[in-house]
């Protein structure tokens, strides 16, 4: 089985730029963390962040929907964060050069540039490194450089690239860090995982991995670093913030890694934890650690990197992985600082230390729980380690089961009446959920049992939700820093509603919330469709696309729709399935269309996906279901990345 | 009103201060289950339940007329639905949501089972109890959210409680009755926690300190009747957009003006129950409940009284054998509980010299 | 010593206080219903009316920006936020207006 390797590192945050500077902090156990400079901090509850020294004495705007103001790359730090650790990475891999439209860039992000653009800055680094194939970005808060990674492995396995930069980026911005003050969990003092006081310290940072099959780095001599096993991914659907204090969450989400690797959680060496700092987090991570990690022995050591680089967001995955992949080529692993013992609760002997400890590392995982319950886990090891990789390849065809379009501009569906609980859904939460339970067709009733851990919610975005977003700001303009909603910051980010969905409805299996800008849903279907056919830790994937129309955007989409994919297991040969997807650059629609076609010459019919999500999938399956078409093939051709799905009906 | 025997003051100061251990032989059991079970409770529920998996939800049963016939936990467990109710018996219990299903939901497939024969509820309550609790039934407990259940081995336990305090209800099979109480004397000798035997009279003085709601509290008043969660202040746990048995007279008594309001009150003196209360010569109200309170070392009481009044703060006066006894109305909770200054992740009982 | 209470004044005060309370709880709550039915001993977390930690900030916040009173401490909060009495007695207590 072929395994991924990664052999390029990029870097930039709180403790410089390069991964020598990074090499040097670990070494020296020196932490970013210190008085913020860019904005007032001074009604906040801590004035510490992690700021990239590189934008050191430039001011930045107000961020926010309702800035007219072109936005350009000189505005946030963001792009060129992102810019200078992808270019770090790609210079040190060292490919050799890949066919055209064969590299390709998935990249993670919270914020993005200004709350705006998520998908854009895959774009823009694409661009700036040559990469001509795919760009995809995710946006699940913390957990989205961690996904974008498994994700960049994921294409590589399927063929959909030769090479993959993976990793993500996110800029300290004022109304964010009023969001997470207001939420009550910025610490005083520096960030001290596992240890007193409580709380986190925000950072911003960059972090790019270059991923190759293991046989191609091999074949061109290429060192790496790590080689890259599996993934893992859940959903809490427990609360907008707060994780779910049984921790079961990130627990399905490491039984996910561990399964895709084909790895026992006995055999694992170390732990690189999400450790916010927070008392909830910690806390909680660490019972699952030890009570997944820790059957029969001494939980493998812990360590909180948050430490040093403050809580760098959707950054955060790659930039801890890269400290810790800096350590294990010199046998140690990254330094937990300011602990001063521990919380209640959480480890002492296995937290590390304030330099990094010699320990061999042979097979690790790297943890994040993100806002919205969105759980992600990597597993990663030594670059000897060969690949156990289990990708099931299962016989049954990836079906159609429900379908369904909600529309914002007419009357909004009685959520109360279906049985979910409306209160605090905006609207992008409340269309989502709407249509997820019509399309599941069990009148709303969420799932229970094995039903509901087997059930995920594969959701295409491209903004964040207008409504909140929109709500948080304005309290932001009227009432200052201090009149910060906490429960709009909350709802704003851009997997909340896919956060908010699965709560209702008790969807707890594998959540990722994906965007290209225009084709986000079809993205999320061919992702759910490979999943499903690839795994076994699911047994059905919601996939949906939602949308809030802005002011003075006519072409904007307006409500949500849903498709509800299963393994064709029990009828065979009937009803709608997928038969095929494809993932292309951009502006590629015969190489996408190639690659979801597979042997077939081509579809009965080509559906062009006009940005209204999912829209034209639910059209396309209408089509076969009335029986006019055998196959249609679905393509989205304006996105970051080009997007095709084919659909077929079975024979009656 | 008799006078508090020195034992109920040891329960509740007990309670308040560590834990009790009830037998809650005043909770009906019962277990929903089938296709439409979850379609009977919603209709019977005053609110709509909204119930994800292993959640509780507080409600009411109504009578046609709007009066409250049960206060209900209705929990969704793994196996089907869970009624833990005071008010009605099982027998009555059972009876009425059969009615119901059979009135509303013909050849529904609903199945309702009391529980009584298999097992007996048990009640663990105090600043300590989730302490106690998860010595018995493991750390899973301490993650448990207000208005859960979780299931160990064979016992069912729901975080709720009426008192204030930390609350559990374990549902223990009646066979393992015995030995779950030696494991619960093992587990609180070994954490040091005082664990109080505490009877249903010591209960309800802890709801009635804390303004919670108790269906023994209830008594026929000519003021208004029958009392309905408008008067008793429960429609929190009302969803006037639903329908529900009992919906259409709790519409029209909304809908006719509401004149009574019940009302937390302290005195300083015994306030006999029934008797009528007094702003200067005015009768404003009567009194629906009133006892010791161990706590407060005051009485305490519910009072029905016009709405005009029925606002904390208020001084009003109420007769009894012994002379006029001033009463004031008093914000609830009347008392600032222990629970609230524990974290069970900080504190333990042996450390909690650190809680306050 | 305080003076004697003018209870048609105080009264007339606590109703008026009530509507505002309820009326800013109602919309945190995105209370569909009228914010009249709110009880006025309904807890405000937990049971009652099941706010939680998130809701606790948009109170605070709209107890300082909507009713002009700012809660203090640990305590304060803790015990000026249990039912939506409390939070009426906290307001009336900022404006002079309690017994």
């Amino acid at each position: 089985m072929d395994g991924i390797v990664v052999t390029g590192l990029g870097a930039a945050s709180a403790l410089g730029t390069g991964i020598e500077v990074h090499r040097e902090a670990l070494r020296s156990g020196r932490d970013g963390l210190r008085p913020v400079e860019r904005f007032d901090t001074s009604r906040m509850m801590t004035r510490l962040g992690g700021m990239w020294p590189g934008w050191d004495g430039r001011v930045q705007p107000e961020a926010g929907p309702d800035r007219d103001l072109a936005s350009t790359a000189a505005d946030f730090p963001l792009h060129e964060l992102a810019l200078v650790a992808a270019r770090e990475a790609w210079d040190d891999a060292r490919p050799r050069p890949v066919a055209p439209r064969r590299s390709a860039l998935v990249f993670g992000t919270c914020f993005g540039h200004g709350f705006r653009e998520f998908h854009a800055v895959a774009h823009r680094v694409a661009a700036g490194l040559g990469i001509t194939g795919p760009r995809v970005t995710i946006s699940t808060a913390c957990a989205s450089s961690t996904n974008a990674i498994g994700l960049g492995c994921d294409l590589l396995l399927r063929g959909d690239a030769d090479v993959v930069v993976a990793g993500g980026a996110d800029s300290l911005l004022r109304e964010a860090f009023a969001g997470f003050s207001a939420l009550g969990v910025l610490s005083a003092d520096k960030c001290a995982p596992f240890s007193e006081p409580a709380g986190t310290t925000l950072g911003e940072g960059a972090a790019f991995v270059v991923l190759e099959r293991a046989e191609d780095a091999a074949r061109r001599g290429a060192r790496a670093w790590a080689s890259i096993h599996g993934y893992g991914l859940s959903a809490d659907g427990f609360h907008e913030t707060t994780p779910d204090p049984t921790g079961a969450g990130v627990g399905r989400a490491i039984r996910g890694a561990l399964a895709s690797a084909g790895w026992d959680g006995a055999s694992i060496d170390f732990v690189s934890a999400h450790a916010t700092g927070t008392t909830n987090n910690d806390r909680i991570e660490w019972s699952v650690i030890a009570r997944e990690l820790g059957a029969g022995r001494e939980p493998p050591p812990v360590s909180g990197s948050k430490s040093q680089l403050g809580h760098t967001q959707g950054a955060a995955g790659a930039l801890e992985l890269v400290l810790c992949l800096l350590c294990q080529r010199e046998g140690t692993i990254p330094p937990t600082l300011h602990f001063q013992g521990p919380r209640p609760g959480c480890p002492a002997p296995p937290v590390t230390t304030s330099r990094p400890r010699v320990h061999p590392v042979e097979r690790a995982l790297k943890l994040s729980a993100a806002f919205g319950g969105a759980n992600a886990v990597l597993a990663y090891g030594a670059p000897e380690v060969h690949s156990t990789r289990r990708i099931a390849a299962w016989r049954a065809r990836v079906a159609v089961r429900g379908v369904a379009v909600v529309d914002g501009a007419r009357d909004e569906l009685d959520l109360g009446r279906i049985g979910v609980d409306p209160r605090r859904l905006d609207r992008s939460a409340r269309w989502l959920t709407a249509a997820t339970a019509l399309a599941l067709g069990e009148g709303g009733r969420p799932l229970r049992g094995e039903a509901s851990v087997r059930t995920g919610l594969f959701v295409g975005a491209t903004r964040m939700p207008e409504e909140s977003s929109r709500r948080c700001h304005e309290a932001i303009r009227l009432h200052g820093v201090a009149g910060t909603s906490a429960a709009a910051f909350a709802r704003m980010s851009v997997n909340a509603p896919a956060g908010a969905c699965s709560r209702a409805l008790g969807l707890l299996g594998p959540t990722t919330t994906v965007t290209v800008g225009p084709g986000s849903g079809l993205l999320a279907i061919a992702l759910a469709a490979d999943w499903l056919a690839t795994r076994d830790d699911a047994d059905r994937l919601v996939v949906g696309a939602v949308e809030e129309r802005r002011p003075s955007h006519p072409e904007d989409a307006d409500g949500a729709a849903c498709l509800v994919l299963d393994r064709d297991l029990h009828e065979p040969g009937s009803g709608v399935y997928v038969a095929g997807w494809g993932i292309a650059g951009p502006e590629d629609p015969d190489e996408a269309s190639r690659r979801a076609l597979g042997e077939l010459p081509r579809a009965d019919s080509v559906l062009v996906d006009d940005g209204q999500t999912c829209v034209a999938a639910a059209r396309a399956v209408a089509e076969l279901q009335a029986g006019t078409a055998r196959t249609v093939l679905v393509l989205s051709p304006r996105g970051t990345s080009t997007v095709a799905v084919l659909f077929a009906r079975g024979a009656r | 009103m008799s006078p508090p025997t020195p034992d109920l003051e040891k329960q509740v100061h007990g309670l308040r201060a560590s834990a009790g251990l009830s037998r809650a032989d005043h909770v009906t059991m019962l277990h929903v289950e089938g296709a439409s079970a979850f379609d009977l409770l919603e209709y019977a529920s005053t609110r709509r339940l909204y119930l994800r998996e292993s959640q509780v939800r507080h409600a009411l049963l109504l009578d046609d007329h709007g009066g409250v016939f049960a206060d209900v936990y209705i929990g969704s467990g793994d196996d089907g639905f869970y009624v833990l109710a005071e008010g009605p018996g099982e027998a009555a219990l059972t009876a009425w949501l059969e009615t119901a299903r059979d009135r509303q939901l013909p050849g529904a497939s609903a199945r309702i089972r009391g529980l009584s024969a298999e097992r007996v509820c048990l009640g663990i309550d105090g600043p300590y109890a989730w302490e106690v609790v998860s010595g018995l039934l493991g750390p899973a407990v301490l993650g448990m959210p207000y208005l859960t259940l979780l299931r160990r081995e064979e016992v069912l336990c729901l975080r709720a409680g009426k008192t204030g305090e930390y609350g559990y209800s374990l549902l223990v099979p009646r066979a393992e009755v015995d030995a779950l109480l030696l494991r619960l004397d093992e587990v609180t000798r070994t954490l040091g926690i005082p664990l109080v035997p505490v009877e249903l009279e010591a209960l309800d003085a802890c709801a009635l300190e804390n303004g919670h709601f108790a269906m023994r509290t209830l008594r026929a008043s000519p003021l208004a009747h029958p009392l309905t969660p408008i008067e008793l202040q429960l429609q929190w746990r009302v969803a006037y957009d639903k329908d529900f048995i009992g919906a259409e007279a709790l519409r029209r008594r909304r809908a006719e003006g509401p004149t009574v309001r019940a009302t937390s009150f302290t005195a300083g003196a015994p306030v006999p129950e029934g008797a009528t209360l007094h702003v200067d010569d005015q009768n404003v109200g009567e009194v629906l409940a009133a006892r010791f309170s161990p706590t407060l070392q005051a009485w305490v009481g519910s009072a029905l009284l016009k709405r005009r009044f029925a606002h904390p703060h208020v001084p009003l006066s109420v007769s009894s054998d012994a002379g006029p006894v001033p009463v004031l109305t008093r914000t609830t909770p009347l008392v600032d509980n222990l629970s609230l200054h524990v974290d069970p992740h900080k504190h333990t009982f042996a450390t909690r010299e650190g809680a306050r | 010593m305080s003076p004697p209470l003018d209870l048609d004044l105080y009264l007339d005060r606590r109703e008026h206080t009530l509507g505002e309370v309820r009326r800013l709880l109602a919309s945190i709550l995105d209370y569909r219903g009228d914010p009249a039915d709110i009880d006025p001993d309904a807890s405000l977390f937990g049971t009652g009316l099941g706010l939680d930690s998130l809701d606790a900030v948009e109170v605070l916040i709209g107890l300082e920006i909507d009713l002009g009173v700012r809660l203090e401490g640990d305590d304060a909060m803790r015990l000026g936020l249990r039912s939506v009495n409390a939070v009426v007695d906290v307001v009336m207590r900022a404006r002079g207006e309690l017994p």
